[in-house]
């Protein structure tokens, strides 16, 4: 089978970018709120922009890399195990780990700093595992199914809104480097 | 269009590298020669210990033998007693070494705060443009980020992580926009104090470090703060030093900033135990705005502190016998300071707090000029902002109308005990308007009066009263025991305070 005939079709592709892309700009986003009492003391407006800018830059790669990864699995896997129900099995994919990924750094951020909590990595072999199999498996619970291709078409909209303003992010980070450079 | 011959393109296989390596060496040969012809000039190297309080160096009297190797310096230098910073923490006191300008008027109030940036002409780097080789180094990142914003005036900055053991700090990858790089990637997607604020590459990359820290690929070594992901060796910074200032152009403005002896204190091991005396500093009560730490741990911290300072001394005479073998200070003012103090007593480990308690604030000051031999004490009060007018005088500069400072005593001009000093904490206004909560300090001759504004642990604005002189270690508020000198220095603390206390003016200069 050529390579080609196993790669998602960009109708398929976008419901689970769009549920990555919820998950890694809102975490950063998030993160950003949290900084920006500190960064209204002392940065103008336009340093916040910037610095804004950047985060949505930095989130584009994540993206992009997050979605790589899915597209691989799926050209590894047999076409039954992932390929025929894509929508489904990327978004939980997607969901799923990133959430994990949520705890971790939630419990890499309260841990002393020179006590780095290894001992919540001890389970992480075990969780990735589980969270690859429910990824392949629950979406044969047709609700379950349903449920999640429907919220992962509806977070497409998201994308309207992520993608202009990730290109004006691009924009202003591109143009704060060249500025700069002369 | 004209074809491109075999032999053109070998002709110019051979013109390019020999053309590209000549613009290499070619400026600094000019510079160099530019730098013989200038060679009346002195050199200045400024060499600033992050956090080194003079209260902990026996040069300035502490009874530990901390600092031999200064004190050999001070031999030959001026000695300058009474030497403040202008505030509490990096940011500010460096910003004001830098500017010659008080905090409230160069802005840079909070911990990773900046110069304002109708201000940034105004730095010594700038003053100095023609004639000298600018060079900064800044193991502290904070500081780094000032010296970022003058970057035009400056010929050569150096990246924190140099010649240190290991760094993964990624902004040093966006020279070009370092500033935003920094907060951005250090403090936030990166952050290693706080959860990362990137799901993929903050966790990954803290994993990694964490591993390599493991497995033994990163070398034990002197940590930064926040634990940034650097780690170096305190003697191979001096040695990167060394060199660095052998091959620097003459003459040269050369800003050094060793983040030791700053927390965490990591002496090397021949210093472990070197105060293992059984003395016991002055126990003094806690304050209502301190952190609670008690007298023990805070005097096994100041013995971790003292060793550090004593294992950053030895590094300094190694540097010191070199300068001298050189014959570097024959040529160049050698000055030593700090940014700020420390303070170990009183319920607080450090320098992030709103105290400004003498040990935080009281700063070591050493200055040789060219062929100095005699040694020189200063009693009077003099301040960080001094170094700039002072520095520009020195070598023969104007002074700009915009420094704030004085020129030093015995370096331009003469002693004045009753020289007023102030000092500002107010990290937690915003850099744009007025100062709703702030600690303001005046040293004023032999007095200091300390006055918290906002606080509300007080509910009101609360005044202390020290006598320095009868009383070095401020232990007697003397605030409501003498009412009449209490009362004539809060009208002038007041008075000065609702002078400063204005909005930042976005478009004065």
């Amino acid at each position: 089978m050529k390579i080609k005939e196993k790669l998602p079709s960009i109708h398929q592709i976008a419901p689970v970018l769009a549920v990555t892309a919820i998950m890694h700009y809102g975490w950063t986003t998030y993160r950003f709120i949290q900084k920006l009492p500190s960064w209204l003391l002392f940065l103008n407006f336009r340093e916040i922009l910037s610095n804004y800018a950047q985060t949505l830059v930095f989130n584009l790669a994540e993206v992009l890399l997050f979605i790589s990864i899915i597209v691989v699995i799926n050209l590894l896997l047999p076409r039954k195990l992932f390929m025929n129900m894509f929508i489904a099995r990327g978004s939980l994919l997607a969901s799923l780990s990133l959430g994990y990924l949520v705890y971790l750094a939630l419990s890499i951020g309260q841990s002393k700093l020179s006590d780095f909590p290894w001992r919540i990595f001890q389970w992480a072999p075990l969780v990735t595992l589980v969270i690859f199999l429910l990824a392949i498996f629950l979406p044969y619970v047709a609700l379950v199914r349903k449920i999640v291709e429907d919220l992962a078409d509806r977070a497409i909209i998201i994308l309207y809104v992520l993608v202009p303003l990730t290109g004006l992010g691009l924009l202003l980070f591109l143009y704060n480097i060249l500025v700069n450079l002369v | 269009m004209t074809k491109l011959t075999r032999r053109d393109f070998l002709k110019l296989m051979v013109t390019l590298p020999v053309g590209y390596t000549l613009s290499r060496f070619l400026p600094n040969a000019l510079h160099k020669k530019a730098g013989r012809a200038n060679n009346d000039k002195p050199n200045v190297i400024l060499l600033i210990f992050d956090a080194m309080s003079a209260y902990d160096l026996s040069l300035y009297g502490y009874h530990r033998k901390t600092t031999p190797n200064l004190e050999r310096f001070a031999k030959r230098a001026n000695v300058y007693r009474a030497h403040y910073s202008t505030a509490n923490f990096t940011v500010p006191g460096t910003s004001s070494i830098l500017t010659g300008l008080y905090p409230w008027t160069h802005r840079a109030l909070h911990i990773s705060g900046l110069v304002a940036r109708n201000r940034i002409m105004q730095n010594i780097f700038g003053a100095l443009a023609q004639g000298y080789h600018r060079f900064a180094f800044s193991q502290n990142i904070m500081a780094t980020n000032l010296l970022r914003q003058f970057q035009a005036d400056i010929d050569e900055l150096l990246p924190s992580s140099s010649f240190s053991e290991f760094s993964l700090v990624t902004s040093e990858y966006f020279k070009h926009d370092a500033i935003t790089a920094h907060e951005v990637q250090d403090n936030l997607l990166f952050d290693f104090a706080d959860p990362p604020g990137s799901l993929l590459f903050g966790i990954s990359q803290r994993v990694y470090f964490e591993w390599l820290k493991e497995t033994g690929r990163v070398p034990p070594a002197i940590p930064q703060p926040r634990n940034y992901p650097l780690v170096y060796k305190l003697w191979r910074i001096f040695d990167g030093v060394m060199d660095i200032l052998g091959r620097l152009p003459q003459p040269y403005f050369s800003y050094i900033h060793m983040f030791s002896p700053h927390a965490p204190y990591r002496a090397r091991k021949e210093f472990l135990g070197i105060f293992d005396d059984g003395w016991q500093p002055v126990r003094k009560p806690g304050h209502i705005l301190s952190e609670g730490e008690t007298p023990e741990t805070l005097e096994q911290e100041r013995k971790k502190y003292d060793q550090y300072i004593a294992n950053v001394d030895f590094e300094f005479g190694r540097l010191l016998d070199h300068l001298e073998q050189t014959g570097a200070l024959d040529n160049s003012y050698l000055i030593v300071t700090s940014d700020h103090g420390e303070l170990l007593e009183r319920g607080v480990k450090g320098h992030m707090t709103p105290l400004l308690y003498e040990p935080l604030i009281r700063v070591p000051l050493i200055i040789s000029s060219p062929g100095q031999k005699e040694g020189k004490e200063i009693h009077s009060p003099t301040a960080c902002v001094d170094l700039l007018p002072t520095l520009l005088h020195a070598v023969g500069r104007e002074i700009p109308a915009w420094a704030e400072g004085n020129l030093l005593p015995g370096l331009g001009s003469e002693e004045d005990p009753e020289r007023e000093i102030y000092l500002l904490e107010a990290k937690s206004n915003p850099a744009f308007g007025k100062l709703s909560k702030s600690t303001f300090a005046l040293r004023k001759g032999k007095y200091k009066i300390i006055m918290y504004h906002g606080v509300e642990a007080f509910g009101k604005d609360v005044f202390e009263l020290y006598d320095l002189e009868s009383d070095p270690e401020e232990l007697t508020d003397l605030y409501e025991s003498e009412p009449i000198l209490a009362q004539e220095l809060k009208s002038k603390i007041i008075d000065k305070f609702n002078k400063i206390n204005k909005p930042f003016d976005v478009e004065g200069s």
